[in-house]
């Protein structure tokens, strides 16, 4: 490590004494008297010690050898005080991990790329403006295109060097005796291609793949499926699985790392468009102009920048919009959705991250929780700052006796902070073993409640420690910066007579940094408590109508190999055969899952008097007879579903609907809502022919924070071939799963039930969100506490040891012992009220920006911050009984002779 | 500075920094030389104005063989003394033309803007 040059000191002494004994022997040619030759040569040359020292020092690579020395030195000084070593790396892990942590999923979940080729040459084609549906009306996003789109503009363009579509649902996958519920995306063949994604085994789709509808019955899994599923068994390659009961040949695995292009469902396998009918309940879509389910990336060609791909689509765009509404089946919509048919745009975003549902919705807790460990960072700075301060304070006198016997004040203050590095080093050390904790503790409320799996790794790779290191480095500056400043300041005469004011700065400065630790805990008591409240209220409030006791679970039939006639017949076998379960109490079936966030939404369009459409797409669901009455939501007005809602075969006639108390309140507030007339969608041409039969009483579904209007239609006269059971049972829900299970097996055994759960699990999911944010704040309000009260122990301890003569002289001028202890306690409480004064306001701006996170609960709720403030006086407290207790007890004497 | 009996004190120069070095290597061309030759050399060719500092003088010594310009070994000396003798080697000998050169420039340079003797077309 320290490199010498060949030359040894000795070698340098012996030519130093050459040199003497050269310059004595000419001396005495000079005529100087020998015996005093030798003492010239000495005068002559100077200093012959610091002569060597200078060789000596440019022999090596001093600052090293010093770093080395240092090293050792802030090590024995670390040993000598363990607790306070281990405070202060306990914060710097704490601080480092959480951060990390933290960072790590909001980097993979809001920034980075895809693990494609190129992935900024990557855009996504989005639709804005009006998309003109079939008959039931336009359903989904801007980012969702019709199919033929997609194929009619690969055809015709040369901006891009290519394209892909791709759309994702969830299969039935048997293989063997096994099969479950996985997540696959539906792919066109030029999807592997365009990423430019090599196999890790076998062969990937291409166009030859993706031609003649159901004619490729092939299945691409992803790598950590295979893993999982075949155990990484090359030898899959070439078998058949079962799709949908569907036979299927895997013909190859995606590369490890490969997820697909949505983080938040990430598939277990890939299967061409050309097979979607397989996957979607037989209906394939692939033709259809007026729907669209297709999310579509391209390619720039080389040199094609956005912008200008853009500009050159804007004319075949406008082309397509006026063909299309040539075509065949283009339904009749009024002047002014035409107008903004037209107006629409194809826009180009970049694609590089793919394209995730889940994004939007956790990119703002996911920055409230980088925000608070961000906090929780500085706050363990401050402390660790406080700590290291409290140390060089204790070792001032050391210090200045080395300074006084030469020490530079480089070399000091290098100490001191090549000490703060090595603390830093040490928390990062634990930091980095902590991170993935924290990555897995966020992810399991990010994973659940989600059909399909999150693709978010919680493993330690190079970008997180990258930034562990970073962030260390930070702390150290943040951290060590004071109490160098401090040691620097160190006048050796001033610290060795002990006197107050070698101390009294750096004391101000201690009392600033608990001040700053207070605000901060401040900050996250009250974020905790505005969260926890919010999750309180939204759990109080619950979905409107009683969870416990009710359980639900669905069967996809066509997913298990029933032809589409057969599945309402199965539906209701199946119902009838819960509902004689003795357990259970009543059935219903919906055909879309409650409380998940997403749905079937539409406008209508309602007859009184005259027709009228809904200002927005409301959220619509097929319900059977019995499906209120399992969740105990009673009716406003009219009748339930009976048998009278039905509808021989299986298709759609829609006859009756029963709408909320919302709805009646926002459209027909002044009618008589029973037998009014409403249609799905909001074409001229429509003739609303459904018939309101009754009206129940509102509850919350997608939304869980408000009750918006609401319009549920028979489940028989739909075409619907799946359905979700809500099952109200008589004893606790656990018990009645198995026979519920028993009772399904026995109907048919072939049928896979999913999802079977109780339904204040499933209010769980939804508030997986909130839950997390009140968890997480929970957890890092307690932590900062914690710290805030080490920080605070630490001031007045030495406060107390400060005032040690004062305290003398007060006790033995006659003062109370608890006036003497009061004094320290009530210092406590005025750094405390300091940071209250400069917290407030702070707290006050940032729940405005929280405030779309909260429910229940004013940014400025008072029950919060009376218990945040509770907390703090309940820290104060017991960081200064210990203290107040030394100062109350002392020996008066004892004191005054002290120092 | 050392204090120093024989020559008038106050007209002797002490050596400023980078000084020695080109005087070092100026030195060694006439052969190699120990450290105390090398000092006494200096100051009799620049008529004991320039001091050498002994004490500097070695470890000025020390970089310049570093920087491989000199070279050194152990040897006896005229009066039978082992001594460390050092020569210059052809980088040093380069050094030294570049560094005569900057010197020559600096002292006219100096001498022009100090107004004295040989300072042409000054103002």
């Amino acid at each position: 490590m320290i490199r010498r040059t060949d030359r040894p000191d000795d070698d340098f002494a012996d030519e130093i004494e050459a040199h003497l004994r050269l310059e004595a022997d000419q001396l005495i040619e000079e005529g100087v008297a020998p015996d005093e030759a030798m003492m010239a040569a000495r005068r002559e040359f100077g200093n012959v010690t610091r002569s060597r020292e200078r060789f000596y020092e440019s022999n090596r690579r001093m600052w090293l050898e010093n770093l080395w020395r240092d090293a050792g030195y802030a090590l024995r000084q670390m040993r000598r005080s363990p607790i306070s070593t281990a405070t202060i790396v306990a914060s710097l892990a704490l601080g480092i991990g959480l951060n990390t942590g933290i960072f790590s999923l909001a980097d993979q979940a809001l920034v980075r790329a895809l693990p494609v080729r190129a992935p900024e040459e990557l855009v996504q084609l989005h639709w804005d403006g009006r998309f003109v549906g079939a008959g039931m009306g336009s359903v989904g996003f801007g980012s969702l295109l019709p199919f033929p789109l997609f194929e009619d503009l690969r055809a015709d363009n040369d901006v891009f060097a290519d394209m892909l579509a791709r759309t994702t649902a969830e299969v039935h996958l048997r293989s063997g005796e096994l099969s479950e519920a996985v997540p696959v995306e539906i792919v066109s063949g030029t999807y592997f291609s365009a990423l430019g994604i090599q196999p890790a085994q076998g062969r990937l789709f291409g166009e030859a793949d993706d031609q003649n509808p159901d004619a490729h019955p092939l299945v691409v899994l992803s790598f950590d499926y295979w893993r999982q599923r075949f155990g990484g068994d090359p030898g899959v390659v070439g078998t058949q699985v079962r799709m949908n009961d569907h036979p299927m040949t895997i013909i190859g695995v995606a590369p490890e790392g490969f997820r697909g292009t949505d983080w938040s469902m990430a598939p277990s396998l890939w299967i061409p468009m050309a097979m979607k009918a397989r996957a979607t309940n037989g209906w394939s879509g692939v033709d259809e102009r007026r729907a669209r389910f297709s999310h579509v990336f391209a390619r720039l060609a080389p040199g094609v920048s956005r912008e200008h791909a853009a500009g050159q689509l804007r004319s075949w765009f406008k082309n397509y919009l006026r063909s299309d509404t040539e075509r065949e089946g283009w339904p009749a919509v009024t002047e002014g959705q035409m107008a903004e048919y037209m107006a629409s745009e194809l826009d180009l975003r970049p694609g590089s991250q793919g394209q995730s549902r889940l994004q939007r919705e956790i990119q703002q807790p996911m920055l409230i929780l980088l925000a608070a460990t961000g906090l929780i960072f500085l706050l363990a700075c401050l402390n660790v700052a406080n700590l290291s301060f409290a140390r060089v304070v204790a070792g001032r006198r050391a210090t200045a006796l080395r300074s006084a016997l030469g020490a530079s004040r480089w070399r000091i203050v290098g100490e001191q902070l090549i000490e703060s590095g090595l603390l830093a080093l040490m928390g990062c050390v634990f930091g980095a073993v902590l991170a993935p904790l924290v990555s897995r503790v966020v992810l399991s409320f990010l994973g659940e409640g989600r059909a399909g799996h999150v693709a978010l790794d919680t493993a330690l790779d190079g970008r997180m420690l990258l930034f562990a290191v970073a962030i260390t480095g930070l702390t150290t500056v943040l951290s060590g910066a004071a109490p160098a400043l401090y040691v620097a300041s160190i006048r050796p005469v001033n610290a060795l007579k002990q006197q107050a004011s070698a101390i009294a700065a750096g004391f101000t400065l201690r009392k600033t940094l608990v001040v700053g630790q207070f605000v901060l805990a401040l900050i996250l008591l009250i974020g905790a408590g505005l969260f926890s409240r919010t999750l309180g209220s939204l759990r109080d409030q619950g979905p409107g109508y009683a969870t416990t006791n009710l359980m639900m679970f669905s069967v996809r039939p066509m997913s298990d190999g029933f032809e589409r006639e057969g599945t309402q017949p199965l539906l209701r076998e199946l119902q009838a055969a819960v509902e004689r379960v003795p357990e259970v109490e009543q059935v219903g079936i919906a055909a879309f899952e409650m409380l998940t966030g997403g749905g079937w939404n539409n406008p209508m369009t309602i007859e009184v008097d005259e027709p009228i459409v809904t200002d927005h797409s409301h959220p619509m669901n097929a319900v059977s007879a019995g499906f209120f009455e399992s969740l105990g939501t009673p009716m406003v007005a009219g009748r339930s579903f009976d048998e009278r809602d039905h509808f021989e075969e299986l298709g759609w006639d829609l006859r009756s609907v029963i709408v909320n108390q919302a709805f009646v309140e926002r459209y027909l507030s002044n009618v008589d809502p029973i037998g009014a007339r409403l249609a799905i969608g909001n074409g001229p041409d429509l003739v609303p022919e459904i018939q309101i039969i009754g009206v129940v009483q509102s509850f919350r579904d997608t939304q869980i924070r408000e009750t918006r209007p609401q319009a549920f239609f028979s489940l028989w006269e739909t075409g619907f071939t799946q359905g979700t059971f809500y099952v109200r049972t008589r004893t606790s829900s656990t018990a009645a799963a198995r026979s519920i299970r028993t009772a399904i097996a026995r109907v048919d055994p072939s049928v896979t039930v999913l999802s079977l759960r109780t339904l204040d699990d499933q209010l769980d999911r939804m508030l997986s969100n909130e839950r997390m944010l009140a968890t997480l704040a929970g957890a890092f309000a307690v932590l900062a506490t914690l710290l805030a009260m080490i920080g605070l122990y630490a001031v007045l301890s030495f406060s107390a040891e400060r005032r040690t003569k004062e305290m003398g002289i007060r006790l033995a001028l006659g003062a109370q012992r608890w006036a003497a202890g009061g004094l320290i306690v009530r210092e406590a409480v005025t750094l405390a009220a300091v940071g209250l004064v400069i917290a407030l306001p702070a707290v006050y701006a940032l729940g405005r920006l929280v405030e779309s996170q909260l429910f229940g609960v004013e940014p400025l709720d008072l029950p919060t911050f009376a218990s945040a403030v509770g907390a703090l006086v309940v820290v104060c407290l017991v960081a200064s009984v210990f203290p107040a207790r030394k100062v109350g007890t002392m020996d008066p004497l004892v004191a005054l002779r002290s120092e | 500075m050392s204090t120093q009996s024989t020559p008038p004190e106050s007209d002797r120069i002490a050596l400023l920094q980078g000084t020695l070095d080109v005087l070092i290597l100026r030195t060694l061309v006439f052969g190699h030389q120990h450290g105390q030759g090398i000092a006494r050399a200096i100051q009799q060719s620049s008529d004991d104005v320039l001091l050498v500092d002994h004490g500097s003088l070695y470890p000025a010594l020390q970089r310049l063989e570093k920087k491989g310009w000199i070279a050194a070994e152990w040897g006896v000396s005229t009066n039978n003394r082992r001594a460390r003798f050092y020569e210059l080697t052809a980088l040093g000998r380069e050094q030294l033309v570049h560094e005569t050169d900057q010197w020559r420039r600096l002292a006219a340079a100096m001498a022009r803007v100090l107004g004295l003797e040989g300072a042409e077309g000054a103002p």
